[in-house]
């Protein structure tokens, strides 16, 4: 009887230790931090980015230009970004369109609410130097950025002499139809940033870049001839009918990529990229500058050099009765008070984002 | 004898149940849990993600979780995801990797919605070594893995992404409606029968 | 012998009181565990569109109740009419248990995103709340979708092409700008299809 209650007491006790164990189980967790490996050799992985995500430069859409049509028709729902000096801004610009130099225009989009516009839209004096910007944001990851066609010289014929302007024939002695053979792979240009992570190196590369004069003359290529390693940027069966002497054949949208020929362009030495209008090269140029290349787009392209051709040929000659509108300009100071308000009132989500700490271990520590 | 069998399988039984059960549960109280439910979602934003996604190495601390179902995760997914389907979440081995403090997991799924109920969870359990993306798997292969716009694509953490004041006084309508200023107007709330299955829903 | 039972008694109450101490600092049995919420939320239908709900606010349901869970300052800049602003901190303040704790009244939570919604509802789960939904998307699709919809490219379907017009349509009743006013120079609601001069990009310039 005694050893019975006995058992009795000590399994109740068991079961009280058991549901106590069980319940204890109290998962105990601490915060923690990412730890984003650095990445060794930035070049390389800059190039390796670019084919891995689509390769936005040989994407169809390439180089992002939008008409100046499509611009009047839906300028509500665009940012329009005029980059022109602020001298040429007063004169006339669009309505709406807040004035951003080159220079400043990362540190401008940056805190804004991009995606509430359905574009932005990059605006210069011929669509080159917007085409060059655009490229830039779009390697940084401005998905919905687009350079306006032409520039402000097809917008209004107050500005059309930006282009008219542009248009020749002089050296007829540098056109030729010979092939050049393809040279050799080589390597690729290396650099090294003090950015840790991905973004951190493209907004790095983007911001030396972005400002950088680019594009050349036909004039100052020629008194340089022998410098540059000339890309000639259209389909071969034009290239055979025309190009500039000595100008090596690269595939639109096919050949400027790491599995093809990107590794055919010397690293060293200055590279020139031209097209029919100088927009296209532009594009390639920001691309090739940021992954290290001393890269520089001719100036309104063919149309600077044989325009006469151009124009035989229907290679986009700048054709002012075909490509200037009329459309309204703003004259003055004061730029578009509706939109910049807006532009600068709204805030980047991802300043209220509650990233715990994320590690980024600081390059020159893991440098061998 | 035999009531000490009894109670000797009765104490065996409570042992055994206890054993069986899921050992997990919540850390916070619901009421404890609206306190805290504005402070503690951890959304990485696209930017951090690209961040992550173009260095993965194989050093590193943290665990890609895809909360869809397999025939999705087949299709496609992160690289070195592990595919747990949020409708088995409750499975015990499934429960033990998703609290895992191993590694820090970062959550994905279909849709904005059921990873932040991944996350909620996460929270009121009292894991906090947890990051969630928000969007859905296409949102991250669209604008993270084929094209890079993480700066541009519309993500959407619980910010006003407009002025809806003033985007509501733009649009042309009939309401003319004002903007703010009503006060929690009293709505009927009296129990009545139900009459019939509420509609929406759409999944 | 006597002596002896009442300390084993007394043992197996202590026992048995320490059991009931233990389980009952966790969880009541009556609340939903971590596993069964799990199960709840993958089974039930939870959420409603902005089209589902702009249908039902145009049709004057009264049966509706919407719930703004954003903070003060929020909702009194803009909120969906007739909205009830609670923000989440406050969801299980006794207060508003008759408002959120409903069987006639469809509740809809929205915030301006899911996000907010999505945990409120998960709490009115854990409490055994019915009759909840979440607004998908929120105020932001709302926008989106309902406030400034998206005409359908030429490709799109003729069920594209309806939603759209229900949109529009939609747009145009909870849009509250004058009518004779601004919108003189919007555009007109029925969209006449055109060519596009140029398109966008492309081409070989």
């Amino acid at each position: 009887m005694k050893n019975y209650k006995n058992i009795i007491g000590i399994l109740f006790i068991l079961i009280g230790i058991g549901f106590s164990s069980c319940t204890d189980s109290n998962i105990s967790s601490t915060k923690a931090t990412i730890i984003i490996p650095p990445i060794k050799n930035q070049s390389e992985a800059l190039i390796n980015f670019f084919s891995q995500n689509g390769d936005y430069i040989n994407a169809s859409e390439s180089p992002y230009l939008i008409g100046v049509e499509d611009i009047k028709d839906n300028m509500a729902n665009y940012l329009l970004l005029d980059t022109r000096y602020h001298e040429d801004y007063i004169k006339g610009h669009i309505e709406g369109a807040i004035n951003v130099d080159r220079e400043s225009i990362i540190n401008f989009l940056k805190p804004l609410n991009i995606y509430q516009y359905k574009r932005i839209i990059i605006i210069d004096n011929t669509g080159q130097g917007a085409a060059y910007v655009t490229s830039i944001l779009r390697a940084m990851g401005y998905g919905n950025a687009y350079a306006m066609k032409n520039g402000m010289a097809a917008w209004n014929k107050e500005f059309a002499y930006h282009w008219i302007d542009g248009v020749g024939n002089k050296y007829p002695n540098y056109v030729d139809n010979v092939m050049v053979k393809k040279p050799k792979k080589g390597k690729y240009p290396s650099f090294t940033t003090k950015g840790k992570t991905l973004s951190e190196i493209l907004e790095i590369r983007a911001q030396k870049e972005i400002k950088y004069n680019f594009s050349i003359t036909i004039d100052n290529l020629i008194s340089n001839y022998k410098d540059y390693f000339i890309i000639n940027y259209w389909p071969k069966s034009n290239y055979m009918i025309a190009h500039l002497k000595g100008a090596h054949w690269f595939q639109p949208k096919k050949s400027i990529k790491a599995s093809t020929d990107l590794s055919t362009i010397p690293a060293k030495g200055k590279v020139l990229v031209y097209c029919y209008t100088g927009q296209n090269s532009s594009a390639v140029v920001g691309y090739l500058r940021l992954l290290g290349y001393d890269a520089y787009s001719l100036r309104f392209g063919s149309n600077s050099f044989m325009y006469n051709e151009a124009v035989a040929n229907h290679w986009h000659p700048f054709i002012a009765a075909e490509k200037v509108h009329n459309y309204p300009l703003i004259k003055g100071e004061n730029p578009s008070i509706k939109k910049s308000a807006v532009a600068n009132k709204i805030k980047n989500p991802d300043l209220n984002f509650k990233h715990r700490k994320v590690v980024l271990p600081d390059p020159s520590e893991v440098c061998d | 004898m035999k009531r000490y069998l009894i109670i000797y399988l009765v104490g065996l039984l409570a042992l055994s149940s206890c054993n069986t059960k899921q050992d997990i549960r919540f850390k916070l109280s619901p009421e404890e849990a609206a306190q805290e439910a504005n402070s503690g979602s951890y959304v990485i934003s696209p930017e951090l993600l690209g961040d992550i996604y173009y260095s993965m190495d194989k050093s590193s601390n943290y665990q890609f979780i895809d909360l869809r179902t397999p025939l999705l995760y087949d299709n496609g997914h992160l690289k070195g995801a592990i595919n747990i389907p949020f409708t088995a979440l409750s499975h015990n081995h499934n429960c033990e990797t998703f609290i895992s403090q191993k590694h820090i997991n970062i959550i994905y799924g279909e849709s904005t919605e059921q990873v932040i109920f991944a996350g909620f969870l996460l929270q009121q359990l009292g894991i906090q070594n947890y990051f969630i993306i928000l969007g859905d798997y296409d949102f991250i292969e669209n604008n993270i893995i084929k094209h890079y716009n993480v700066l541009s694509a519309p993500y959407n953490p619980e910010i006003a992404q407009y002025n809806y004041a003033k985007i509501v006084k733009e649009t042309a309508g009939s309401q003319n409606y004002s903007g703010g200023g009503k006060t929690a107007k009293p709505t009927l709330h009296i129990k009545r029968r139900k009459k019939a299955a509420a509609g929406g829903g759409c999944d | 012998m006597k002596k002896i039972d009442v300390l084993y008694v007394g043992i197996m109450l202590v026992g048995a009181f320490w059991a009931f101490i233990v389980t009952s600092n966790s969880e009541p049995i009556s609340r939903v565990t971590p596993c069964k919420l799990v199960d709840i939320i993958a089974q039930s239908d939870k959420y409603i569109s902005t089209d589902e709900l702009a249908r039902r606010l145009m049709s004057d349901d009264p049966t509706l109740t919407l719930i703004d869970l954003r903070n003060k300052q929020e909702f009194n800049s803009y909120s969906l009419n007739g909205a009830i602003n609670i923000p989440l901190q406050d969801l299980l303040n006794k207060q508003y248990v008759d408002i959120i704790n409903q069987d006639v009244q469809t509740v809809i939570f929205y915030s301006n995103s899911s996000d907010l919604a999505v945990k409120a509802w998960m709490l009115t789960q854990r409490m055994g709340y019915s009759n909840n939904y979440i607004l998908k998307g929120g105020l932001n699709r709302w926008v989106e979708t309902i406030l400034r919809p998206e005409e359908p490219s030429a490709t799109a379907t003729l069920a594209d092409y309806e939603k759209y017009s229900f949109r529009k349509a939609a747009s145009a009743y909870f849009g509250g700008g004058s009518v004779t006013g601004e919108s003189v120079s919007k555009k007109p609601a029925l969209h006449i299809k055109r060519r596009k001069k140029a398109a966008a990009g492309g081409g070989c310039d």
